[in-house]
């Protein structure tokens, strides 16, 4: 496991150098499933619901 | 630009940043705290939003338009302000959550696409309560949800275009818009061409939801996919199925 994150980590930087050339990536044109999230902070939004008719930019963090 | 600037910069043109993590809770606020993030954030509880994404290095992020289709994907530094700002026509410069509670019964219309029902009543509400504003707010996502469906049987995703047109078919019911709504699914309908691509498409999008990942199964997967290319070639298929070959063989790493 610990092999594995190493691993990870190494690749994360190749990664997001890939983020770049990856815009055309699949997903887009793509529409949002149902959405289920928890704990809402900083924020008067407690479902996705909320955010109805907004765009949004969902940053990914802090996995693994 | 920092997502804090970029939350202050666009808010009121309808940008909403979300921050999604699903680590615990103790971890997150203090990455929260440490990273002075201002915008929201919630849990995703066993890594399931990612895992949809095929999340694979992070930071990474989704742009959501308003219309709900995925609009952009990249490293958040990456986003450029051309790409945003397309992503945000049509979106409500307050979100939901922000209207005021005299609006009520416009949210509750609005969020069970009840269009005509929430414009009517966003203009019986005063002034004051901001009817006019919401009003105004919701008859611009309507114009851009039809401009998007034109643009997509434009490109050719009559995949794309079906989808969004059945749905505006159903919430434009009442409005003037819904014409053009039930005109696309005529034209898709008399369209043999359009039948065969979304034949296409919807090959690829089931290999695309299938979520493998042991080394045999993406062979065979890229096998079908370079059928698909041949099979339909020049239409938006073959850029589809592309694009999915693409991420597979990075699936692979």
């Amino acid at each position: 496991m610990k092999a594995m994150k190493t691993i990870r980590t190494l690749l994360m930087p190749l990664a997001i150098l890939a983020g770049a050339a990856l815009v055309e990536a699949q997903g887009i044109g793509s529409r949002l499933p149902q959405v289920e999230l928890e704990g809402y902070a900083q924020t008067k939004a407690d479902s996705f619901e909320d955010f109805q008719g907004r765009a949004v930019l969902l940053e990914f963090f802090a996995y693994w | 630009m920092h997502l804090n600037e970029l939350q202050e910069k666009f808010g009121s043109k309808g940008l909403s940043i979300l921050a999604v993590t699903d680590e615990g809770e103790s971890d997150t606020v203090k990455w929260i705290q440490n990273k002075g993030a201002q915008y929201a954030y919630a849990y995703d509880k066993g890594g399931k939003l990612a895992r949809h994404f095929n999340i694979q290095g992070i930071p990474d992020a989704v742009l959501i338009d308003a219309t709900g289709t995925v609009a952009w994907r990249g490293h958040p530094g990456a986003l450029d302000e051309k790409t945003l700002e397309a992503a945000l026509a049509g979106a409500l410069p307050k979100p939901l959550y922000e209207w005021s509670p005299a609006a009520k019964g416009v949210k509750s219309a609005f969020q069970k696409r009840a269009y005509k029902s929430a414009i009517e009543l966003a203009e019986k509400l005063p002034e004051s309560e901001g009817g006019a504003e919401i009003a105004k707010a919701l008859r611009t996502l309507v114009s851009s949800r039809v401009e998007n469906l034109k643009a997509a049987y434009g490109r050719g995703d009559f995949l794309g275009a079906r989808g969004a047109a059945t749905e505006l078919a159903k919430d434009l019911v009442g409005l003037p818009e819904l014409a053009e709504a039930t005109r696309v699914l005529g034209d898709l309908a008399a369209n043999k061409d359009a039948a065969e691509v979304i034949k296409g498409q919807e090959k690829v999008a089931k290999i695309r939801g299938s979520g493998i990942s042991k080394r045999k199964e993406i062979e065979a997967a890229v096998e079908s996919l370079q059928k698909l290319v041949k099979e339909h070639s020049g239409t938006i298929v073959e850029k589809e199925a592309n694009d999915l070959i693409r991420q597979l063989r990075e699936r692979q790493m």
